[in-house]
């Protein structure tokens, strides 16, 4: 069931992204990447808690848009570079996952 | 228990996303150049500046001294207008994108119309399949969110976005609180959302705030009425605090740090404004009452909907009040809530002394949740058809009759409004309207040459162009620019201001040393290729030249671009 699952995905995945390509060229698939990318540590955050795939998906896009930044801003003021901030916010949400998938487990058990 | 999204509809989202992206993304890929209006280039420079300084301030650049120099009296001069989330993220599109502009360009069009989702989500959840698909489908094409994306201020159409999964979230705390189980990880959501808007743009907050109010008003007379008060005092029961103490902590956490970048902001001159109370008896804003501000195309419904889906509007209305006595009684109450929301939002003006102008931006968000009504109506009609066909049909035959019946609307929907905001995204800033090449090695010209605290004139392109484009050039070259046709200007008071604002606010703001003029005949020299009488103009803009300058060194003199140093010059 999981693995049908992870497969839809997967599929879906590649199907938009080569029709992103197909309709805004490199750009818009670039976007569409970049866009995925960002939602990413929050769908693994998110993929801790009880919700449904559906809502994990679009949860994870949204509050990427505001919270993405939302890090990158307060971690530059302490680090100074842009460049820099936007590498440790990366990192530091893709850990927040871990973390979270680790404790999600430990009480779940 | 509604349902949940399986894997048909995300073929459905997905293909739906492509079609908008299609359509959305043909302005940014018609040209190459940045393109909308003042506010456009205003964001842009503020994110351009993150990326090319590498490092994001918690002012505005040096060079919107002119523009946003005392705008917020708490936070003292360039304090910013917004937080920096969305120059951030326009930020992150550059300097990931590879481009300056088309990247940014498909990034705005993408977060202006993402809203499907949230429509879709609450939709099939609230409804069914043929209500999510038919409604998400309709907000793809919305004139309002499309003109204002175009226009360039998109931050304000990212914060509405937010407010179907702002709508859903909450639903999902009211069905968990009236079945007795656990609201809170939909509450908490709620809330992460609102937030998101509170750091996006504000205005998204004080919609959500409104139809959550509005919403709950119709739920707390129901459980009244169904003597299920009980319910509510379960919100607030004991074993809830730690959740409650710690939801607070983390909005203080988020909203303290730049509460007074809203909130300590000079209240907008909006002078004595008459409140027509006649309006309460309207849906709509006049047009005249914004002109200036809106055009009437922007107001129109007709626009927005077309003239052949608005009767669904009220068909879905009246249908859900009908539906108040059925089973998914709360759904449709939940909906109708929404639609009292917006009535009062879009007279915000009258109820809470909103400014009109901003109650009329606020007519995007009202697409989302009148599609939901439209496909309600649709969605009536289709199941008439859909029983009236089972007389003579079998069960299976008669479901395809009905995704048939949704194909044929939704065909309806790009006809009606699909089709021509694709040609409205065809013919959406013509080359003269965009900055060209000249003008950006220009402005480059200027960030590599000319120091910061310096003053820089423009006399440049066709009038209903200038702002814009001046807007442009201090968004690329990162100067502060003035646009004047008349240039006696005096640097001193500029100065003065600056050297009191350095004096009360113990800040570092560098004084005016030095002042430019750029003369742009690039625009006007292509106009006078099409059309004569433009070559008069040029004519007496190289007159103008002559007579101040025909001595001056020129320092810059490329493409029809002239710059000329002008410091301790009187000229007019």
């Amino acid at each position: 069931m999981e693995q049908t699952k992870t497969f839809y995905i997967i599929i879906t995945s590649i199907l938009l992204l080569a029709g992103s390509f197909f309709v805004s060229g490199a750009y818009g698939l670039k976007v569409v990447l970049i866009l995925a990318s960002f939602a990413l540590p929050f769908y693994f955050i998110m993929d801790s808690f009880d919700f449904n795939q559906g809502e994990k998906i679009i949860f994870s896009i949204f509050l990427s848009l505001a919270f993405f930044s939302f890090f990158v801003y307060w971690i530059n003021q302490f680090v100074y570079s842009y460049k820099l901030s936007l590498m440790f916010t990366y990192l530091l949400l893709i850990s927040a996952a871990i973390v979270t998938k680790i404790l999600h487990k430990k009480f779940k058990k | 228990m509604g349902k949940e999204l399986d894997k048909y509809d995300a073929i459905v989202l997905g293909i739906f996303f492509l079609i908008a992206l299609q359509i959305w993304a043909i302005p940014s890929l018609t040209s190459p150049y940045l393109f909308g209006e003042g506010d456009s280039y205003w964001h842009y420079g503020q994110s351009d500046y993150i990326v090319e300084s590498n490092h994001i301030d918690k002012t505005m650049p040096y060079s919107y001294i002119n523009k946003a120099f005392l705008w917020n009296p708490v936070l003292g001069p360039l304090a910013r207008e917004y937080p920096a989330m969305n120059h951030v993220n326009y930020a992150n599109i550059i300097f990931l994108g590879g481009d300056k502009f088309v990247p940014l360009g498909i990034f705005k069009a993408i977060s202006s119309f993402i809203v499907f989702l949230g429509v879709y989500l609450i939709c099939k959840y609230l409804f069914s399949q043929a209500v999510a698909i038919i409604a998400s489908f309709g907000v793809l094409f919305s004139n309002r969110s499309f003109s204002t994306f175009l226009f360039g201020q998109q931050p304000t159409t990212i914060s509405f976005v937010f407010v179907p999964l702002v709508l859903y979230c909450f639903y999902r705390v009211i069905e968990s609180v009236s079945k007795g189980e656990d609201f809170r990880k939909y509450l908490f959501m709620m809330f992460a959302f609102i937030l998101a808007q509170f750091l996006l743009h504000v205005q998204g907050v004080f919609i959500s705030a409104l139809l959550i109010i509005s919403i709950s008003i119709l739920f707390v007379i129901k459980f009244l009425i169904n003597k299920r008060a009980y319910l509510l005092k379960k919100i607030f029961s004991k074993n809830k605090i730690l959740f409650y103490i710690c939801t607070i902590f983390v909005i203080l956490v988020v909203v303290l740090p730049v509460f007074n970048i809203y909130f300590g902001h000079a209240s907008e001159e909006t002078g004595q404004v008459k409140k027509d109370f006649s309006r309460i008896f309207q849906w709509n804003i006049a047009p005249e009452l914004v002109a200036g501000n809106y055009s009437p195309d922007f107001l129109s419904a007709r626009s927005e909907y077309s003239l052949f889906f608005i009767p669904f509007i009220f068909l879905g209305v009246i249908f859900s009040l009908f539906k108040l006595r059925s089973e998914k009684s709360e759904n449709y109450l939940f909906v109708l809530g929404s639609l009292l929301g917006t009535y009062i939002i879009l007279h915000s003006d009258l109820f809470v002394g909103n400014v009109l102008s901003r109650t009329a931006r606020m007519q995007i968000f009202e697409a989302y949740i009148l599609w939901i009504f439209i496909a309600l109506g649709i969605y009536f009609i289709i199941s008439l058809l859909i029983s009236f066909s089972k007389s003579f049909l079998e069960k299976e035959k008669s479901q395809y009759v009905k995704y048939i019946l949704i194909l044929a609307v939704l065909i309806l929907i790009y006809l009606h409004i699909g089709d021509t905001m694709k040609i409205n995204a065809e013919n959406a800033y013509s080359p003269i309207l965009r900055v060209n090449a000249p003008q950006i090695e220009a402005s480059e010209w200027i960030k590599q040459n000319i120091p910061m605290e310096s003053a820089i004139f423009t006399k440049i392109t066709p009038s209903y162009a200038i702002y814009s484009k001046a807007r442009f050039i201090r968004a690329i070259a990162h100067r502060p620019i003035y646009v004047s046709s008349n240039i006696s200007f005096d640097i001193k008071d500029f100065n003065k201001q600056y050297s009191d604002a350095n004096k009360k606010y113990n800040t570092n703001l560098p004084l005016i040393t030095n002042s430019y003029l750029l003369l742009d005949y690039s625009d006007y020299k292509v106009l006078a290729i099409q059309d004569s009488s433009y070559q008069q103009i040029v004519t007496s803009m190289e007159d103008y030249e002559k007579h101040y300058f025909s001595d001056k060194k020129l320092l810059y003199n490329k493409d029809n671009i002239v710059i000329y140093n002008i410091t301790g010059m009187e000229i007019y």
